[in-house]
């Protein structure tokens, strides 16, 4: 049963940023290891998948949705963003461009978000290209920290931080659910139990790791 | 030695070699002729032996012998070497044909012309230290779960190991190793290499090849690019790795470079209990098992040139370097991209892994003459009535539209061709207007078919016409402008016509009823979600299997359809298969 396939719960995460920041690259980098200079560009949506450990015992398999950078793709991401709960918001550290409008990424994902609650990071990429940078790492800190969300800067080229940068945001969601700030819910494909925890518990919304903290009675309250 | 030659082949004398040691060399008729030998005889030793495999080895050790002594006169030296490398020369060649079957070529005759066709195999290991139980330091070859895997551990430090053996051709003497190198990935560029300390070079003792080793440690800053050879790697992932191997051969006056191509799988070490088992089970089934050693062939062409002032001791270029994978690839490509096959599939799937880079992929412009025939009857009748599509065009259609005609049909099949001079104007005067997808459509240039000559460069004549067009047809169609996906579509159609006429027909595929795709691209996306649901009941009706399977793991066409449809189905297949779509797209339509 405890094959390689098995995983406790699944998270769905969406990245979104202007075009050409790298999210399909971060995405390839992070989930089959490798780099293309310069790959297709996304149309529409694209799809991947990794399990992450977030735990030692506790297997997360994370379904990450890549988006088109494209304005005009917007109708159609827009509909990924309810049944997400993680949002990763890119931009590029060689354009500062982008980092501008990482804003109205993050205003778009909270409104449509809602009313679920989600976890945000900001990824700033392609830091391999140190000489070409345009947005230092304390202006992107200090977006981060002024709108409360995690902050981590990648080269996907090099794969420098960008097994962190999916493991730093799986944590936070795993500790929000094990807190209780975050559930389970029909009808919201954001946060699944996997085939392996279904078995034990079927109906049940959640069962954390039982030594870590109680179970939280209020958890089923909203 | 001044005199060192061979009987030739397919005669009694096939088996026989002789060199003579005497010093008076001047009084010596040298004649190459077995007969003159036994003349000669108290001057000569002479041999027999049936085994060719060991007078190869034999007269190289001479050749080897030779190059060594320095206080020879240089001359002399030099000519002594070459009459041995005859003798080598002849016997390869007798070699080969012991090998080969089908060897009906003289082999006389081989002696005396120079066929640079070099090979050398190669034996590539990587050992990893270990502290055995008596706290001692050993490297000991680390496992290799697959044959061209390598299990290496991170952090621990490593040698590389590769020994280089020549296996045909005429001997070259290896005189030293320049450099090993080391690069994550493969296809790398020579700045992407890292240098590995060399530990040791030099000849094996039975003098038939070469061993360099070279020293990793992970750890070092030196190899502090190198993430992806020291850090764990996903689960069912592979990490390609390559090492490069520059050897000064006497006679060539650069390095030559050996690039050998493995993959590795990192693992974290003593994280937890059963990454240490698995490691237990290796080792232990490692000594049982016979495990083959990882081999690389490389073939290598080279040409006799004179010497230059610059390079006195030159006596060879290199023409050609291939290992055997890359040829394997290279014939796998052309494989993959002949018209011919198009139903069969690569039974391996040892390169899925491999990234698609759209545009890839080569198209046979070769057509029978018959099918030629037969379409030019075609267009005979068409090109006197547009309007009319010739009976029996559709059986030629879905047979495939012979590469060189493809321009015209297409044209043909989408009407495009009418009021010519009329659409030429207003495709000038768009170009005059300003776009306000400008800096999207500069973002795409570079990621359209850059696996295709005419594509590839950037600000060449590819881009630069796929720029005109994708920006004229953004600011015609208001609606719709410039939406990402559109450039495959001009890319295939730049390939075959200029860029007026490819307007057209980009204009008539948005436009026409008949195909209308602008609707696809239209904001909503409607239209692309009704293609979905309609795929989806295709997949259901013909592929049941799938369908099932899909539903288990509730995979849903949109999460992998949008590109196919968003490109029409150019940027993830090889070329010859996109022109077939496009051929029956413009036949048929959706």
């Amino acid at each position: 049963m405890d094959n390689m396939y098995s995983y406790d719960y699944q998270f769905r995460l969406i990245v979104v940023g202007d075009s050409t920041v790298g999210k399909s690259s971060l995405l390839r980098s992070f989930c089959d290891g490798v780099f293309s200079q310069d790959p297709d560009p996304t149309v529409g949506v694209d799809f991947n998948v990794r399990i992450v450990e977030v735990k030692p015992g506790v297997k997360v398999k994370l379904q990450l949705w890549d988006t088109a950078g494209q304005e005009r793709f917007r109708s159609i991401t827009r509909a990924y963003y309810r049944n997400s709960v993680g949002v990763l918001l890119i931009y590029d550290t060689t354009n500062y461009v982008s980092f501008t409008h990482v804003t109205s990424w993050l205003n778009e994902a909270r409104a449509q978000i809602q009313p679920y609650h989600s976890v945000f990071l900001l990824v700033g990429t392609k830091i391999d290209r140190e000489s070409e940078r345009q947005v230092t790492t304390e202006e992107g800190k200090a977006f981060a920290d002024f709108h409360n969300i995690s902050f981590i800067e990648t080269s996907s080229k090099s794969s420098l931080y960008v097994q962190e940068a999916f493991t730093m945001i799986a944590r936070e969601i795993y500790d929000m659910l094990t807190e209780g700030r975050i559930h389970v819910q029909s009808g919201w494909d954001g946060v699944k139990t996997g085939p392996k925890s279904a078995n034990s518990n079927q109906s049940q919304p959640i069962e954390i790791a039982q030594n870590v903290q109680p179970r939280r009675n209020g958890c089923c309250s909203s | 030695i001044i005199f060192c030659a061979r009987g030739p082949s397919n005669s009694p004398l096939a088996c026989c070699w002789a060199f003579t040691t005497s010093r008076r060399s001047t009084s010596i008729n040298q004649n190459l002729n077995g007969k003159t030998q036994q003349e000669i005889l108290y001057q000569c030793q002479i041999f027999r032996c049936e085994n060719q495999d060991a007078i190869y080895r034999i007269l190289l050790s001479f050749s080897n012998a030779f190059r060594r002594t320095t206080n020879n006169p240089p001359s002399n030296a030099r000519r002594t070497t070459s009459l041995i490398s005859h003798a080598i020369q002849a016997t390869v060649s007798q070699l080969q044909q012991q090998t080969s079957l089908n060897g009906s070529q003289s082999s006389a005759t081989q002696q005396q012309m120079f066929d640079g066709a070099i090979k050398f195999r190669c034996f590539f290991d990587i050992k990893e230290e270990n502290i055995d139980s008596k706290g001692n330091l050993t490297f000991n070859s680390v496992s290799r779960p697959e044959k061209n895997v390598f299990n290496l551990r991170k952090n621990h430090r490593k040698s590389v190991n590769v020994i280089l053996q020549q296996i045909r051709g005429t001997p070259m003497n290896i005189d030293r190793c320049f450099g090993l190198l080391l690069a994550q990935g493969r296809n790398v560029r020579a700045s992407d290499m890292q240098l590995l300390d060399l530990e040791t070079m030099g000849k094996a003792d039975d003098n038939r090849s070469y061993v360099v080793k070279g020293y990793w440690n992970p750890l070092s800053r030196a190899f502090k690019d190198l993430i992806h050879l020291n850090e764990e790697t996903p689960k069912g992932a592979r990490v390609f790795l390559t090492v490069g191997l520059d050897i000064v051969i006497n006679g060539i006056s650069e390095p030559v470079r050996f690039l050998i191509e493995a993959k590795a799988r990192i693992i974290e070490t003593g994280r937890s209990s059963d990454t240490a088992s698995q490691d237990i089970g290796d080792t232990i089934w490692s000594s049982f098992k016979k495990v083959t050693q990882f081999t690389e062939e490389f073939d290598m062409i080279v040409k006799q040139v004179s010497p230059t002032s610059s390079h006195p001791d030159q006596i060879y270029e290199v023409v050609s370097l291939e290992s055997k994978t890359e040829a394997e690839r290279r014939s796998k490509l052309q494989r993959l991209s002949s018209t011919t096959r198009t139903n069969k599939t690569t039974g391996d799937d040892d390169e899925s892994d491999e990234m698609i880079i759209s545009g890839f992929g080569h198209v046979s412009k070769e057509c029978d003459a018959d099918v030629l025939n037969n379409w030019n009857e075609i267009l005979m009748k068409w090109r006197k009535n547009y309007s009319e599509r010739p009976s029996g065009l559709q059986n030629l259609v879905r047979k495939g539209v012979p590469e060189a005609l493809r321009g015209e049909v297409w044209q043909l099949l989408a009407g495009s061709v009418t009021n010519e001079k009329e659409m030429i104007d207003t495709y000038r005067l768009l170009l005059t207007k300003e776009s306000s997808s400008d800096r999207i459509i500069i973002n795409d240039l570079n990621r359209t078919f850059p696996a295709h000559e005419y594509f590839k460069e950037q600000g060449g004549i590819g881009q630069e016409s796929l720029y005109k067009l994708s920006r004229a047809y953004s600011v015609r169609d208001d609606e719709v402008g410039y939406c990402q996906g559109v450039s495959f579509v001009i890319a295939t159609i730049l390939i075959h016509m200029p860029e007026e006429q490819a307007f057209m027909l980009l204009c008539k595929l948005m436009e026409d009823e008949r195909y209308l795709l602008r609707e696809m691209y239209k904001a909503n996306f409607e239209n692309l979600q009704m293609k979905f649901y309609q795929l989806n009941c295709l997949i259901e009706e013909h592929l049941p299997d799938i369908y099932a399977h899909f539903y288990d793991l509730k995979v849903e066409c949109h999460m992998f359809a949008s590109q196919w449809f968003l490109t029409l189905f150019t940027a993830k297949f090889p070329l010859y298969l996109v022109f077939r779509i496009m051929d029956i797209f413009l036949y048929e339509v959706f």
